[in-house]
């Protein structure tokens, strides 16, 4: 057996008093897929970062071609050969695709000039080599989400790499654009580049990967090969005892009493959603999934009132609005959980009592002036109902762990029980106790007749919390689905078009 | 980490009011005209009349905008004002127009960043430039003219044997921090400053408090014009020239973020202070203005450096 390219050997990463990573050990072999598989908050990011030199492991060792690798930087895990593919896009927008796919200076001539027809061969090649066509003189701009991701993909491949890593490159893909990834990554290995697969999406992992990793809580679990793993083995080694409690199909749903708390009317925006109608009982928990690019983010921030309208009308209980802001819709009891807590929805730079205190600065004053009495009781309890972990004069939010973040951006919405609660990926990127914690937090809300209108890109919350689910492709509802209805196969369908 | 951000904040508090009371003593001890009653009045004299534009410049610094055109309307305003007190109309009357030349250019500001989502220091260059050039023309009528006598009294009035201004300075800066700390309607300024979404998701009047904002820089901007022009007896054509630089200047050193959010009335009056302290202590030590604006730009330059250095330990 050839020895490894990469070792691990007890690596640990510390973040204030928390381990992100403790005392991992797995190799991985030159030339094969190996997959790393855990939850959010398993510390795959952690270890990416300390392969790509952004991080230093508080302690053990890492290893490459058998030689430990001592101040590690990202310059110098790119002089090994090691290309990243980050989770976040880094494209450029004003560029053109070939510039992309080559930002270097591959194809300058003697005097330092670029030759652009040789350039722009080049990266038609690449691309088409990739199974997608492209003009590849237009500027990135031009291209969806998942395209951008390929051309990213696309530039690491072309830097001739040793290793090649990819953190959840998939999640911004649709169906179509990842059996493309996955084509282009098996040809890779095949020419003997090594691929290190970061993903907690399982038939991927058993699709592509010749070994798997499977990471849980910052520890190790299991280092498998891929030979004869069922997806429920691996859920088992990945979430652990959890599960049940977690994904528990038989935890009661809401079903709605059936009278209407919410009503859209030919709700359309200007470019990503045209001509919705939906309705929302009271005490239902409903469910919209789309892919990447099907415009259901920008559904619900046009519901709210965060973007523009074209037409449409909005009916909260009996009140009929044909203009509203988040304002009026706060007073009618709608409130919102924004799907990127470092977008909005919380002040970053601010502590935990001023963030507290932001959405209710009406309710703590008398006279226009804020009672600071009444502010800290309130912070005080909000904090212990959410089991948020800070302190509240002392700690920026910045420096919370994500699921304390993410808790504390609901607690901002949930001071009563709101009629209707418009929630955008409840449970990004946080520890699986965070998650569970967040699902009680919304099961709650409809156990007392609130009616949620949940967005979420993770199909297991969608199928674990809903009762019906509304499908979105291209900035319209295409399906529905109810009841046992719910699987992934039948939503993924209907997402990705491959039937109506 | 935490310790970092106590003593970060500690340091964007204090730290300029600390280095104003060393700056007062080093000049103090070193030269003793600088230390006269005379000296020592007129510099707060001179901060209690610009003391309104730097507060409405704060709070749009706050509020994550800038308005640069505050110099240029303080000019217009002031020289307006004046114009039109010399001319034989009532000095109210003069003073009425001044002020609300400077809400209108506030207005017309605030509009356009707001509704055309124009970035606010492109469009306050725009209207520095158009706002001086009126102004230009109204003190090039007016030139070497003196403003007539009850337009000047109004800067010389009295209380308690001081001329107003300075004990309405101490006055207007202790009400502001009460009402800045604890007022609903300015803790939405830092809430817009941190992250307008944010702000706009917990319903707050995001577009309504920025318009409003730009209106009343507008117009304080103006009030310290009118004060000012009364106080210089003959009009000035370099009136309030690059007023808005001195003053961003002392907003920043005093701990505002031009990313918004931070920042603190007191502190840029103080920073302001600090300023015109510098230069009148440098003429004494025989310093050139010339090189002065050497001095205070090195200050600015390592003010903002240790700045983003302390935000980055504090996390």
């Amino acid at each position: 057996m050839a020895n490894p390219i990469l070792e691990f050997v007890g690596v640990s990463k510390k973040y204030g008093g928390n381990f992100a990573l403790q005392d991992v050990s797995f190799d991985v072999r030159p030339g094969e897929i190996h997959a790393i598989l855990g939850e959010n908050g398993a510390g795959k990011s952690t270890l990416v970062k300390i392969v790509s030199g952004q991080v230093q492991p508080s302690a053990g060792t890492l290893m490459f071609k058998g030689t430990r690798v001592t101040v590690h930087t990202p310059a110098r895990s790119r002089q090994m050969g090691v290309a990243m593919v980050q989770q976040e896009l880094s494209v450029f927008d004003h560029l053109s695709i070939a510039e992309n796919v080559f930002p270097d200076h591959r194809f300058a001539g003697s005097a330092g000039l670029i030759n652009w027809n040789l350039l722009y061969r080049a990266a038609q090649g690449a691309c088409e080599a990739a199974g997608f066509s492209a003009d590849v003189r237009a500027p990135a701009s031009a291209l969806s989400p998942g395209r951008k991701q390929l051309v990213e993909i696309l530039r690491c491949v072309h830097s001739n790499p040793s290793v090649l890593v990819l953190d959840e490159p998939t999640s911004g893909l649709n169906t179509h654009e990842t059996a493309m990834l996955v084509s282009l990554l098996l040809s890779l290995r095949d020419r003997g580049v090594t691929v290190l697969y970061i993903s907690h999406r399982i038939p991927e992992v058993l699709a592509l990967s010749n070994r798997i990793t499977i990471l849980r809580d910052g520890r190790e679990r299991a280092t498998v090969e891929n030979d004869g793993l069922t997806e429920s083995s691996l859920v088992q080694m990945m979430v652990g005892r959890d599960l049940v409690s977690l994904y528990d199909p038989t935890a009661t749903k809401q079903n709605g009493s059936g009278a209407a708390s919410l009503a859209v009317e030919g709700l359309s925006g200007y470019g990503s959603v045209h001509d919705v109608d939906l309705t929302l009982g009271e005490g239902e928990i409903l469910g919209v999934f789309g892919l990447e690019g099907s415009g259901s983010f920008e559904l619900a921030e046009t519901i709210v009132g965060l973007r523009r309208r074209r037409s449409g009308r909005l009916r909260v209980g009996t009140t009929v609005l044909r203009r509203w802001q988040p304002r009026k819709l706060l007073s009618l009891g709608v409130q919102y959980l924004h799907n990127n807590r470092k977008d909005a929805g919380l002040y970053l730079a601010l502590d935990v009592s001023e963030n507290a205190e932001a959405p209710r600065l009406k309710r703590l004053s008398s006279h226009g002036l804020l009672n600071r009495w009444k502010l800290s009781e309130v912070v005080r309890s909000s904090i212990q109902r959410f089991e948020i972990k800070a302190r509240p004069r002392h700690q920026r939010v910045v420096n919370l762990s994500g699921g304390n973040q993410q808790k504390l951006m609901m607690s901002l919405c949930l001071d009563g029980v709101p009629k209707c609660f418009v929630v955008c990926e409840p449970t990004r990127g946080v520890d699986v106790g965070s998650k569970a914690q967040i699902h009680g937090f919304l099961r709650n809300v409809a156990a007392e007749g609130g009616s949620i209108m949940m967005f979420s890109s993770e199909l297991p919350e969608i199928i674990a919390l809903c009762t019906r689910v509304l499908i979105m492709r291209a900035g319209g509802v295409v399906g529905q689905l109810v009841g046992n209805d719910i699987t992934e196969e039948n939503v993924m369908a209907r997402a990705a078009g491959a039937s109506d | 980490m935490d310790a970092g951000y106590s003593l970060t904040s500690l340091a964007r508090s204090y730290g300029i009011i600390f280095v104003t009371l060393v700056t007062f003593v080093v000049f103090s001890v070193s030269r003793k005209a600088f230390l006269s009653p005379e000296n020592i009045y007129g510099l707060f004299y001179g901060v209690s009349l610009d003391l309104y534009a730097i507060t409405g410049f704060t709070l749009l610094i706050i509020m994550g905008e800038i308005d640069l055109s505050v110099g240029s309307v303080y000019a217009l305003s002031g020289t307006t004002a004046g114009y039109l007190a010399t001319r034989g109309f009532p000095t109210e009357f003069g003073i009425l127009i001044g002020i609300l030349i400077g809400f209108a250019v506030g207005a017309g500001n605030g509009l356009l960043v707001v509704k055309l989502k124009i970035n606010s220091i492109i469009l306050t260059i725009g209207t520095l430039l158009t706002v001086r050039g009126l102004s230009d023309v109204v003190a090039a009528t007016m030139a070497g003219n003196r403003y007539a006598e009850g337009f000047r009294a109004i800067a010389r009035a009295r209380f308690l044997s001081l001329n107003w201004t300075v004990p309405a300075m101490f006055l207007v800066v202790l009400v502001l921090e009460f009402v800045l700390s604890r007022s609903t309607s300015a803790r939405v300024l830092y809430y817009i400053g941190n992250n307008r979404k944010s702000a706009l998701i917990h319903g707050m009047r995001t577009d309504a408090t920025r318009i409003g904002a730009f209106v009343l820089s507008g117009g304080l901007a103006a009030l310290s014009g009118v004060l000012v022009a009364s106080r210089i007896t003959i009009a000035d054509v370099d009136m309030g020239r690059h007023l808005e630089f001195t003053i961003l200047t002392a907003a920043v050193i005093g701990g505002a973020s031009l990313f918004g959010g931070r920042g603190r009335v007191v502190n840029s009056v103080v920073a302001y202070l600090f300023l015109a302290m510098l230069a009148n202590g440098l003429i004494m030590f025989g310093v050139e203005p010339v090189f002065q604006q050497i001095i205070v730009g090195v200050i600015l330059v390592a003010v903002v450096a240790a700045d983003t250095q302390l935000n980055k330990e504090a996390g």
